[in-house]
């Protein structure tokens, strides 16, 4: 009996790694795939422009991962990361005062994920109802602010974050790394981390385990706001300016991303370094596609078929 | 040989795998025409995969089911039903807002040309049908407004659709009370002398020596031995099921046991519907034990106490000093621990590691001053200490708790408030649908943390447990303590249930 429960214990975490192991050996082969299709793909200048490109969907990341750990998920990511983007370049245009706006942006997206986290938590609003609302109310908040055009900011504190490069690495891909290695420490060891996972395994539970389940989700909705915000911000640093519909393909590719990494939909399974993975395989694909001069709306259709694909995987190993 | 002559089914040599486990071993059976034919076993002996694999929702990956000279490999339960062999599953599955009608000939309905239903037909087939149990007025009524005992026979009438020589009940009388339970066993009674044969799957060896003619044990997956119920003794069932003699109860050898000092004490409680006026108190190390059937209002009083549920009225004293519990948050940190009814869906988290599990509710504490990092080698320590004083089976700590048997699990869900150090545990039916050996663990368990001096809350319906348990009973019943017994001595089963039923 120890034995044969020994080896089922065995089969398990195995699995675990032979499934990240595989989305490795995907995003391997699709550099593959590209580098072949394409002379320019497989260099240093496209690789650090894919890491500039997934370094803000990948914040974003950290954020879902951790909601849907949580057995939640919000939609609203995009529209709160472009809604704070376009606040804070605003702000930043009309009175300077840069690192003041950073934070008051970051504030906001906590804010507005405290509102997400008091409807699906307190008032026990069906989350995806809750976010896709929400979705749309800061989809039009966006453009109600910038009467529908990009805000330009070309002040050298506004955009330090988005340009600077430590010896050759651009600024936003460290922060990124920063990021995954600070949340993946605190998802694994701290009280915190294991409390994300006790929920999304089983929040019956955790509740009569004497945890505070409606006050983490609120915490969470609050923390993926917050680094949503982030994102957003880090993105108009980087362009220079904030774009009305720069989040629109976050939503879906930040759950494709994680769900593709291993995260399961269901809660309480996974980890950041799979939610990687997941976020780089979206960024070589995109950077692919355009490289092998597709035209820009076939990553609409990669991404959806991505996700659906993501999920589909995520089903299979848990039957 | 007369024997063999009527046998309408023989398996042979039957494997079953599922990853890892081996859930059958060159399993074999028997079934005559017309018996019942109990199959027991502790969990994960194999009997649900089994009666699963005759009935269409599992295939076996080796071995022969013959069936009426036939052999069979059904790759649905639509196709074994057509063939003659439906089963009753543990868990209805029904759909509440249709009608009996509909949920009989679910998946099966009766069309015209065009894939249009023909009403009238499954009308007219479902009277017929329902006609066995005198249901035939029930039929145009929607589930929902059955009970359970009610959409249980709605089950057994969706076997009966098809020419049904072979019907297998997965533990059907888990849900029932005992006044179903009767009435299941009289309609069973009748199927079998229609010439229908009955495989019986079920903990409850009791029953089966009301209903069963033939009782077979298995373990780990494998055939032990086929008794007539005439012919043998429960002891002897059990100890073919666990492969040793076992003395359930155990004896109680408790040096201190209950004293005169009360650990908790609930006043005039009320809340929902279902507890109506509770008044009780728990002393010191004694186990106290709270019978009623089911739907008497002792969950809803636990979960009260616990802070789940809202509490309309009352008081409760711990340590004589007055508390407010709004929630399982501050129960738990006043020392009040909950084993809760369902250990899948309440107790215990089935992808997280044992460890995980155990120290959930003071995990905080071992982070303290730790910046919220929690100390894993403490957690580790813990977690391997009462996994050895449970008996815990399992390879590791890190084990997950979904690859764990129900009566591990269980120990899981109850480590975790020993760990904890609660100093009133609530066990809610904490040997529901686990096997004899954990059960004879967990009463001694029992005795010995009430020996520790802690105050020990036993809810059960069981009436033996209760009796060979606790110091002292309280019954319930329509969401009033309607009796105490102050002593548990020379009480008989007869004694206590009297007031359980009014």
């Amino acid at each position: 009996m120890e034995t044969k429960l020994a080896s089922a214990q065995k089969k398990i975490s195995v699995a675990t790694v032979i499934n990240q192991l595989r989305m490795l050996l995907v995003l391997i082969g699709l550099v593959a795939i590209f580098s072949i299709l394409s002379p320019h793909f497989l260099s240093a200048n496209n690789f650090s422009a894919i890491g500039l490109t997934i370094s803000v969907i990948g914040i974003v990341c950290i954020g879902q991962s951790i909601a849907l750990l949580t057995g939640d998920f919000d939609l609203s990511v995009g529209s709160v990361a472009g809604f704070c983007g376009i606040v804070v370049a605003q702000l930043t245009k009309n009175h300077g005062m840069y690192p003041l706006m950073l934070l008051l942006g970051i504030g906001l997206g906590a804010l507005i994920g405290l509102v997400n986290g008091l409807l699906v938590a307190k008032a026990k609003v069906n989350a995806l109802i809750t976010t896709l609302g929400m979705m749309t109310i800061f989809q039009g908040a966006t453009f109600l602010v910038s009467n529908g055009f990009a805000v330009g900011v070309n002040t050298a504190d506004f955009r330090f974050l988005g340009t600077t490069q430590l010896l050759g690495i651009p600024l936003p891909i460290i922060i990124l790394v920063v990021l995954y290695v600070v949340f993946y420490f605190i998802l694994r060891y701290t009280v915190f981390g294991r409390y994300i996972y006790s929920i999304g395994g089983n929040p019956q539970a955790a509740r009569l385990s004497g945890i505070n389940v409606d006050r983490m989700r609120i915490w969470v909705f609050v923390m993926l706001g917050a680094l949503s915000a982030f994102g957003g911000i880090l993105l108009a640093s980087r362009l220079g300016s904030a774009q009305t519909t720069a989040g629109n393909l976050y939503p879906l590719n930040s759950i494709g991303a994680c769900v593709l990494g291993g995260i399961a939909i269901t809660g309480g399974v996974g980890n950041l370094f799979g939610a990687l993975i997941g976020v780089a395989i979206i960024g070589v694909l995109r950077s692919g596609l355009i490289m092998v001069n597709m035209p820009s709306y076939y990553q609409w259709v990669a991404n959806g078929i991505v996700l659906i694909l993501a999920v589909y995987l995520d089903t299979r190993r848990r039957h | 040989m007369k024997e063999t002559d009527n046998l309408v089914l023989k398996s042979t040599g039957i494997n079953k795998w599922f990853g890892g486990v081996h859930a059958l071993a060159d399993m074999s059976f028997e079934l005559r025409q017309g018996e019942v034919h109990a199959l027991v076993g502790e969990n994960g002996a194999g009997k649900s995969t089994y009666i699963k694999i005759l009935s269409g929702v599992y295939q076996k990956d080796s071995g022969t089911n013959v069936f009426n000279g036939r052999e069979i490999n059904f790759h649905t339960t639509i196709e074994a039903r057509r063939a003659g062999i439906g089963m009753v599953p543990q868990i209805v599955e029904l759909a509440p807002k249709l009608t009996v009608a509909e949920n009989i000939f679910m998946g099966v309905y009766p069309a015209a040309r065009g894939g249009i239903i023909s009403w009238r037909e499954l009308y007219a087939s479902a009277e017929k049908i329902a006609r066995t149990f005198d249901m035939q007025d029930l039929i145009r009524l929607e589930v929902e407004k059955l009970g359970t005992g009610h959409q249980q026979l709605i089950e057994i009438l969706k076997t009966l659709i098809y020419d049904t020589k072979i019907i297998a009940f997965d533990e059907p009388t888990a849900a029932l009370s005992d006044e179903e339970t009767n009435r299941l066993f009289q309609l069973i009674r009748k199927l079998k002398g229609q010439g229908i044969s009955i495989i019986y799957v079920s903990h409850r060896l009791d029953e089966l020596f009301q209903i069963a003619d033939r009782i077979s044990v298995l373990k780990d997956g494998a055939f032990i031995g086929t008794r007539r119920t005439a012919e043998v003794s429960k002891g002897e069932i059990v100890s073919m099921m666990v492969g040793r003699d076992l003395d359930l109860y155990g004896s109680d050898q408790r040096k201190k046991g209950r004293t005169a000092e009360v650990l908790l004490e609930v006043q005039g409680l009320r809340a929902g519907s279902n507890v109506k006026e509770v008044s009780f108190k728990v002393h010191k190390g004694e186990i106290l034990g709270c019978f009623g059937m089911v739907g008497s209002g002792r969950t809803e009083t636990m979960m009260s106490i616990f802070g789940e549920g809202v509490l309309e009225a009352g008081q409760i004293f711990l340590r004589g000093k007055k508390v407010q519990i709004r929630s399982p948050i501050q129960a738990v940190k006043m020392g009040i621990g909950l084993v809760p009814e369902n250990r899948i869906t309440q107790g215990v988290i089935l992808i997280a590691p044992i460890r995980n599990n155990i120290t959930l509710p003071f995990v905080h504490k071992l982070a303290r001053g730790r910046a919220g990092v929690i100390n894993m080698k403490a957690e580790e320590r813990i977690a391997k200490q009462y996994i050895a004083a449970l008996k815990l089976k399992t390879p590791s700590e890190k084990t997950r708790v979904s690859s764990l048997s129900g009566g591990n699990q269980q120990k899981v869900s109850i480590a975790k408030w020993l760990a904890t150090r609660s100093d009133v545990i609530i066990f809610d039916e904490p040997t529901h649908g686990i096997d004899v050996g954990a059960k004879a663990d967990i009463y001694q368990l029992l005795r010995e943390l009430s020996d520790e001096g802690k105050g020990i809350i036993l809810v059960s319906s069981e009436l033996p447990e209760v009796l060979n348990v606790c110091d002292r009973i309280l019954v319930f019943r329509d969401g009033r303590i309607v009796h105490e017994f102050e002593e548990n001595k020379g009480l008989s089963e007869e004694d206590v249930v009297r007031y359980a039923l009014g």
